[in-house]
């Protein structure tokens, strides 16, 4: 018996190898049979969404389902000439009507619908932003409906509760087809329709949405699978391979369907740089954005488009390591602002970015009414004059070498016997820090000599967020983990987290006259702009002076797009992107 | 005739002996041996010896081993020398490079023809040629054979034989500091399994009975656990680095060694000369440790040689997952998976410590073979 | 028999037990927030927390957990790759590729070690034994990531015969193979060597063993004595060899799956280490323990039905 088992498994096995290896060859011949007639739009993500509940999802894969599958009160569309956006109405009926000061009325377009028929109306929205904001679900971007480009009355406190009720926040049904907004700011009409393109405020479909919520009301399954969702924009969702592809298709019952070209978008997970330009030369791939190691290949390429981002990259430092004796120091921290070769680091280590001494980045402003932006402004030239006249973007060893001097003799060491170690923490898995972090551990021996020097440590399976948590002892350097891009309007609010206001502080040394700046450029917002420019250079003075975190380059961003692309834009438009989702392609 | 044995005349009884003569008049002792006694080791070896390929693995491991040693404090450059206007540079070997390979050029695809006589990108003379031109959006592009070493502006006869990585730093310095490294975390995690398993396998061998059950099913239950899944576990507690992963490799490591040892414990702990001993009074521990133990050395060597190689594999694919040693130390994993990250660019990133890794793996799997059948006491005296 | 079946399967259990404890301490011990988004108020992370027991002491913790695992295969919610989804339920969802590759691994490794062991030992010191020897070591020593770099460079990248990424949307099983080729291939080089050089060295032995002697001398030809003596005694030490290969295999296929893309519970579980999901990351380790443990389960008892003295001695010998 036991011969003929033994026989028995060993022919099952051979049939399977066969099979295997027949299965290898015949997958040669069939490959994909084009659909000729179809316009396919093929893209790729470096990390899939986690889930579609637009409301608590914090990650911005989920952009991209949003994008596709939602209607939006208004959504942004780019003018003719290619240059610029403007707002048109998406599930509204025209654009928003100013009542008053602060109140706005949102009429809504009758023929709206979700993919299955039912009508949006505005009880759907109205059921949609207070899910958003209810406070025993506690969602995660819930904050955003309340307070983003404008600030509904009572939102935040409903949602904290803290007094108020649902009637009392600024979002009321007026009739079937019109709600109101009622605001704690003036705003101009653009403001609201900015506001309410965003996915937290795409509409959710309640027959579901309550199957889905948990007993006790805290927790909601909406939007973990496809199936538990519901869609109502100009694709359908098709198919969601996690981690794999996701797949959309036409929805040809969308109202606003005639300024969708694409039959189907095919988006493919690819979270390794090499398959994407793999893809990409393969010619399987509509558009790529090399990261700053593979932008190399394609520098000379006149396909290559850059612009620079809302970041300013730059390092914390931590003023309270018990085992730094110079720690506490603005000395200490000076030096570190020397001694980095941004100019190096940002060409070089990070690879085609812009060295930057400061921290307003270039896009700030860039929306404002004139359209200046800060770093372009009379205020802030003036700050990077300063910034250069200490060395090229603030690079300085011998100035380093002064205040680290300076630091020692404050804490009373001798600088000439001090050895102090300081502890760059870096994530495992971001190699361009890795390498920054191993290129400053040299430097600084000739910076230093010798009497400060890096050690570097790792950690993995936590945040940054998570490791300076773990004890203030673990590190003196950390990369940025949360970066806060100045909005694009008000250029001061990039140093919204450096606050001892803010509790989620990324780093743990404020400063009193950074702290009034900061509120003084706040209640100044909606004055005169120039005067806000002078205002927001007096802050950035502050910070370079008590170097509150360390800044070292502005971000780039680089894309390029396969000739058949037909964009809808002439060129990348701030606050608007390259609209490939009005893209057509030529067959 | 025929005598009586007990009636003999008298005058064979009484044969004087002077009478007798010796037959042959040299010594009558047994021909002396003509070879010295051959002592266990010494008969390994000899068999070892035999062996060619253990010879060449011992060989090849024996030079890895000594590079690991001697390149880096003789390389020009320091292994965290670095030169960033000379980053990811090709290498350059002198001599191979008349042969065409390893001659510091780089085809540098789809540049602007245009902008080939800018000197200020490619210095004079580091276009070497340039061929696949095409029409683009209207601009002439082509692929450029370069120079890589004027076109990162190295003085000449700067050479580095394995390129630079993304710091320009020189690879060969690197690699080898790494297989260092490597081989250190090796020697160590194995030396430290060694350790527990011959304490942990000769108390449990040695005593038997209730302390034996209770270590066996302690050693079962640990070996169920997938070594994978508890080095991952360890490695994320405890974070990375060279300590950590000796200690991750060594949580489930030592149970094969302990098991062997427990083994021969068994067999040898019954034998007359450990009772003898043992009647004489000689204490546990002499017993353990002169008596009983050296009988394991043959199998425990080949055990730790084996043990080895997989050792070295574990940390480069530790480093893989991003759980490698800490920065800026290199080592043949964190190499390795830099390398990974840059594949279509930079292909000799991987391919000089692939190589490096690939052999090493080989010469010491062959060479443990070869020890074992020349330490496996059933071939003893064979050929 | 029976008696042996079962201190088997508990000593199984105890394994799994002592995993699972020691996963969830090493997963708790590590200090973390779930929710670590500054923006988010104090107030409501307070609220998050509390959602997720996570407040509660480590012990209250641990039996929840446990609590969960065992009575329902509750292993709790994802917080971070998929909030809000079933741990268990992505685990399966990931299972797929996850058991085309190393399944498939295993049985292609399987028959070609058996075919190739056997080839070489009957041409024992030809050239065939010789080339097949040193093929083996190169494969049995380098590892499969190695290979999985080269393969990948030079057959999808330089010659481009294969695709780039794996192929979800592959209907028929061929297309499957096609996007799965290389990553099996990688995977089941190393088990192949290793099968082919236990049953090299096993048949040599019994080949020229006094047993197969007799057989022959009994009127077998060469090929049956082999066939029905020598080969079937040669895999009863081969089976132990079993264990090592399927860690191994799932423990390449960790890289591999990285290196590939393949949405497997390799990248799953690395994903879920950096994202710092715990219960996700915890259910992994569960999942891969689990395996390797019933590998070594059913071939120890496979080892009791083809050795029966195994059976007898029940105890330790």
């Amino acid at each position: 018996m036991n011969k003929k088992l033994i026989a028995l498994l060993l022919a099952a096995m051979m049939l399977l190898t066969m099979l295997a290896a027949c299965g290898k060859k015949s997958g040669n011949d069939t490959t994909i049979a084009d659909p000729a007639a179809k316009k396919v739009y093929y893209t790729c993500l470096g990390a899939d969404h986690a889930n579609l509940n637009f409301q608590d999802n914090v990650d911005t894969p989920s952009e991209t389902p949003a994008t596709y599958c939602m209607c939006f009160l208004y959504r942004s569309y780019p003018d003719e000439s290619g240059l610029n956006f403007h707002y048109i109405p998406d599930a509204a009926a025209e654009l928003p009507i100013q009542i008053d000061e602060h109140t706005w009325n949102i009429p809504l377009r009758k023929d709206a619908h979700w993919n299955n028929g039912d009508p949006i109306n505005a009880d759907t929205w109205i059921y949609s932003f207070k899910t958003a904001l209810d406070p025993k679900l506690a969602n995660r971007m819930g904050g955003n409906v309340a307070n983003n480009v404008i600030t509904i009355v009572n939102a935040d406190s409903y949602m904290k509760g803290e007094g108020a009720t649902w009637e009392d926040v600024g979002i009321k049904k007026i009739d079937e087809y019109t709600i109101q907004i009622i605001t704690e700011n003036e705003n101009a009409q653009k403001d609201i329709c900015n506001h309410f393109y965003s996915r937290e405020k795409t509409p959710i479909y309640q027959p579901l949405y309550e199957q889905c919520l948990s007993a006790d009301g805290t927790t909601t399954s909406y939007g973990s699978d496809l199936d538990h969702w519901m869609g109502c924009g100009p694709y359908n969702f098709t198919t969601w391979d996690y981690d794999n592809v996701q797949i959309y298709t036409k929805n040809p019952d969308y109202w606003l369907a005639d300024l969708f070209h694409w039959d189907e978008v095919n988006i493919r997970i690819v979270p390794e740089m090499n398959a994407r330009v793999e893809l990409w030369e393969k010619g399987e791939l509509d558009d790529l954005s090399p990261d700053a190691k593979t932008v190399d290949i394609y520098i000379d390429d006149p396909r290559l488009v850059s612009y620079g981002s809302l970041y300013v990259d730059h390092i914390d430092i931590n003023c309270k390591n018990p085992n730094n004796p110079i720690c506490g120091t603005d000395a200490y921290r000076k030096a570190v602002y020397h001694s980095l070769d941004r100019e190096t680091l940002a060409k070089s280590v990070f690879g085609h970015m812009e060295p930057a001494g400061w921290y307003v980045n270039t896009q700030a402003g860039l929306l404002s009414e004139s359209g200046l932006t800060y770093r372009d402004s009379e205020p802030g030239n003036r700050i990077e004059d300063l910034v250069n006249s200490w060395g090229p973007y603030g690079y300085n060893p011998d100035m380093a070498w002064e205040y680290f001097v300076k630091a020692c003799e404050e804490s009373n060491i001798d600088p000439e016997t001090a050895d102090i170690e300081i502890l760059y923490a870096i994530d495992d898995n971001s190699p361009t820090w890795k390498a920054c972090a191993e290129y400053l551990e040299q430097q600084w021996q000739d910076i230093f000599k010798g009497h400060m020097h890096i050690k570097i440590v790792t950690y993995a399976g936590m945040s940054a967020t998570d490791f300076k948590k773990t004890g203030d002892d673990k590190w003196d350097f950390s990369p940025n983990d949360w970066g806060r891009g100045a909005s694009r309007t008000y250029p001061y609010t990039c140093f919204y987290y450096y606050r001892s206001a803010y509790s989620g502080s990324p780093n743990n040394y404020f400063n009193e006259d950074f702290e009034e700046q900061y509120d003084y450029c706040e209640s100044i917002k909606t004055g005169d702009y120039n005067t806000l420019l002078e205002e927001t250079a007096k802050l950035e003075e502050i910070y370079l002076e008590h170097v509150i975190q360390c800044p070292v380059f502005q971000d780039v961003s680089f894309s390029m797009f396969s000739d058949d692309l037909v964009l809808p834009v002439q060129t990348y438009i701030p606050g608007f992107g390259w609209g490939t989702v009005y893209a057509d392609k030529n067959v | 005739m025929i005598y009586d044995r007990n009636n003999l005349p008298e005058e064979l009884l009484n044969l004087p002996a002077s009478d007798f003569e010796a037959l042959y008049q040299e010594d009558i002792k047994d021909e002396k041996f003509q070879t010295k006694p051959v002592g266990f080791f010494k008969d390994a070896a000899i068999r070892l010896t035999k062996s060619k390929v253990s010879i060449i693995a011992f060989i090849i491991i024996g030079i890895i081993i000594i590079l690991a040693v001697v390149v880096p404090p003789l390389s020009p450059y320091g292994f965290n020398d670095q030169n960033i206007s000379a980053k990811y540079l090709p290498p350059k070997m002198p001599i191979v490079e008349k042969l065409g390979i390893m001659d510091g050029t780089r085809v540098l695809k789809n540049r602007k023809v245009s902008g080939l006589s800018d000197t200020d990108r490619y210095p004079e003379g580091s276009i070497i040629e340039y061929f696949n031109v095409v029409t683009a959006k209207g601009q002439e592009m082509c692929d450029v054979r370069v120079d890589a070493y004027m076109l990162a502006g190295m003085p000449d006869g700067e050479y580095h034989w394995f390129g630079t990585d993304y710091l320009g730093r020189d690879l060969l310095t690197r690699l080898f500091k790494g297989a260092r490294i490597s081989l250190l975390i090796a020697f160590f995690s194995v030396l430290t399994n060694v350790f527990i398993g011959v304490v942990y396998g000769a108390i449990s061998g040695y005593y038997g009975g209730k302390v034996d059950i209770i270590l066996t099913h302690f050693a079962e239950v640990l070996d169920g656990m997938p070594y994978i899944v508890v080095t991952i576990l360890f490695m994320i507690l405890f974070g990375s680095g060279m300590v950590s992963i000796i200690l991750a490799l060594t949580i489930t490591g030592w149970i094969g060694t302990s098991r062997l040892i427990r083994a021969q414990f068994y067999r040898f702990k019954g034998r007359e000369y450990v009772l003898a001993a043992r009647t004489l009074g000689v204490p546990d521990r002499t017993l353990i440790f002169r008596h009983i133990l050296p009988n394991c050395v043959g199998p425990l060597i080949t055990r730790a040689m084996i043990a080895i190689p997989g050792a070295i594999f574990s940390e480069s694919f530790l480093a893989y997952l991003g759980l490698g040693i800490k920065p800026p130390n290199p080592s043949i994993g964190v190499l390795l998976s830099d390398g990974q990250s840059v594949l279509l660019q930079y292909p000799y990133q991987t391919v000089f410590p692939a190589i490096l890794i690939s052999v090493l793996m080989i010469a010491f799997n062959l060479f443990s073979n070869g020890l074992r059948d020349a330490l496996d006491p059933t071939k003893r005296g064979e050929e | 028999m029976f008696k042996y079946i079962l201190s088997r399967i508990g000593a199984m259990l105890l394994t799994l037990f002592l995993i699972m404890s020691l996963s969830f301490m090493v997963v708790r011990l590590m200090p973390m927030s779930l929710f670590e988004n500054p923006e988010t108020d104090p107030e409501i992370q307070r609220k998050l927390e509390d959602k997720y027991h996570l407040n509660d002491t480590i012990p209250v913790q641990y039996f929840y957990f446990m609590k969960d695992i065992i009575t329902d295969l509750n292993f709790g919610i994802s917080v971070k790759i998929r909030p809000g989804l079933d741990v268990f339920g992505i685990l399966v969802s990931r299972l797929p590729p996850t058991i085309l590759i190393n399944f498939i691994s295993l049985f292609i490794s399987i028959p070609l070690g058996l075919i190739f062991g056997t080839i070489a030992a009957l041409n024992r010191n030809t050239w065939i034994d010789h080339v097949i020897s040193v093929l083996v070591i190169i494969f049995i020593s380098v590892p499969s990531f190695i290979f999985g770099s080269v393969l990948q460079y030079t057959l999808t990248f330089a010659l481009p015969i294969f695709p780039t990424l794996y192929d979800s949307q592959a209907v028929t099983f061929a297309q499957k193979m096609h996007s799965l080729c290389l990553p099996i291939v990688a995977l089941s080089l190393n088990p192949t060597a290793t099968i082919t050089r236990y049953l090299r060295g096993e048949l040599i032995e019994n080949i020229s063993s006094e047993y197969l002697l007799l057989a022959r001398t009994k009127g077998l030809t060469k090929a049956q004595a082999i066939v029905r003596h020598a080969f079937r005694n040669s895999l009863i030490p081969i089976s132990n060899t079993l264990i090592g290969m399927i860690t191994g295999i799932m423990g390449g296929s960790l890289v591999i799956e990285k290196m590939f893309a393949i949405p497997g519970e390799g990248g799953l579980l690395v994903k879920s280490i950096f994202a710092g999901d715990h219960f996700l990351t915890v259910a992994v380790l569960i999942f891969y323990s689990a395996v390797s443990l019933v590998t070594i389960l059913i071939v120890d008892l496979s080892y009791g039905i083809i050795d029966p003295r195994v059976r007898v001695g029940g105890g330790k010998a």
